[in-house]
């Protein structure tokens, strides 16, 4: 020890001294090249996703948790019944038609013809199909196993309306023929010889000669 | 918004003007504070702005979550210290490698105009780097930019009691390194 001694940093001291160590200005570049650092980032098309994360992110979450549990709910239920159970099916429905009016002169017209404005054209088409349709699976199974009916637009519409006008009362049958038309008689059948069955006569049975040798 | 207020525009074609400027603005006023921050850990300049610089690019890819000006200037300090520290390892242990030596930045003489600055500066930097992280860089924070307790505790997300506390002890224990530094090179 030669006695001698630093004197005593003071907090002005101290404080100054940080001061100057720490008085480094960025370069007048370091704006420019923060700013290039940046556009040479790739260019991302989630930039306003991130600007507006605070709000999005908590609804892309609940999207997806949301997808996760419709997949779910949609794999349980197809792995639970591969095929449309009985009480999973309901008849079809038949298109509802309505029925015209009568015409006036109380006649029912020689050919039925439907009305094209309330019969639907086309076929109609009969299926069985399941009552929770919202799984795609069962209703394919449905189709598959259940082959379609199909109905002629114009019979479904002529038995429709024969069916009411039965109900109703309303059948007219005087335009039917009273007496068959000679010209569409059919020819006399030609007569029939007489059938000879002779008597049948039955005999009684021999009896057995061994019987009594039991 | 013109093209010339906000030279970042091209980069961030989805962004729209208002963000734009906003990054810009925060841009402008914390780039020194950045700097700063990385240089009290790696005393190089050039090392220093590379680290603000990274620091501001992960900021802009975050800038959604830290539009708020406290809240991004807190968030950059915080990831600049931090990422300047990863760089000081780094740089250490290259060093160590190739050198044999534990600290390039130790050894690089920060800037200064005489000799005997240097010295001192030398032996400040020697001091800071004793301190453990989080004294140092309450230091640090409270000596850039004249922020105040409150300012620092904001930075740092730190209560302002703890930070008086930290800022005395850092203090102190500069000036007993220091002195027992200048003592230990008077002999």
């Amino acid at each position: 020890m030669d006695g001698r001694h630093s004197p005593a940093l003071t907090d002005a001291d101290l404080d100054r001294e940080l001061d100057a160590a720490l008085e480094v200005d960025p370069s007048p570049e370091f704006l420019a090249r923060v700013r290039m650092r940046i556009e040479s980032e790739p260019r991302r098309a989630a930039w306003t996703l991130g600007v507006r994360a605070g709000t999005r992110n908590w609804a892309l979450a609940g999207l997806g948790a949301l997808a996760v549990g419709v997949l779910t709910v949609a794999v349980v239920q197809s792995g639970r019944s591969e095929s449309p159970r009985p009480d999973d099916l309901v008849a079809g429905v038949v298109p509802q038609v309505s029925v015209p009016a009568p015409p006036s002169t109380g006649v029912l017209p020689a050919q039925a013809v439907p009305p094209t404005d309330v019969v639907p054209r086309g076929p109609v088409v009969v299926l069985r199909l399941p009552a929770r349709s919202s799984v795609r699976r069962t209703a394919a199974a449905a189709i598959v196993t259940t082959p379609p009916v199909l109905v002629a637009s114009s019979e479904v519409a002529a038995l429709q309306r024969l069916f009411a006008r039965a109900r109703e009362g309303r059948m007219d049958m005087s335009a039917l023929p009273d007496q068959p038309d000679p010209s569409v008689a059919p020819a006399p059948l030609a007569p029939i010889d007489a059938i000879d069955v002779a008597p049948i006569s039955v005999s009684p049975l021999s009896p057995i000669a061994a019987a009594g040798a039991l | 918004m013109h093209e010339g207020t906000h030279p970042i525009r091209g980069a961030v074609v989805t962004m729209d003007d208002a963000l734009e400027g906003e990054f810009e603005i925060l841009l402008r006023e914390s780039s020194r504070l950045a700097v700063r921050v990385a240089f009290s850990v790696l005393r190089q300049r050039e090392d220093a702005e590379d680290v603000a610089q990274e620091a501001f690019a992960k900021a802009h890819r975050s800038f959604g979550q830290l539009r708020e000006r406290e809240r991004f200037r807190a968030w950059l300090v915080r990831m600049t210290f931090r990422m300047a520290l990863d760089r000081q390892r780094a740089n250490r242990r290259r060093a160590a490698r190739e050198f044999g030596t534990g600290d390039l930045a130790a050894e690089a003489a920060p800037d200064g105009p005489s000799h005997e600055e240097r010295e001192r500066a030398a032996l400040l930097w020697s001091a800071i780097d004793g301190l453990s992280e989080k004294l140092r860089v309450v230091v640090v924070l409270a000596s850039i930019e004249g922020h105040n307790l409150r300012e620092v505790g904001s930075l740092l997300g730190l209560p302002e009691g703890t930070v008086k506390s930290r800022l005395f002890l850092a203090r102190q224990e500069l000036k007993e390194r220091l002195a027992w530094m200048a003592d230990t090179a008077l002999r």
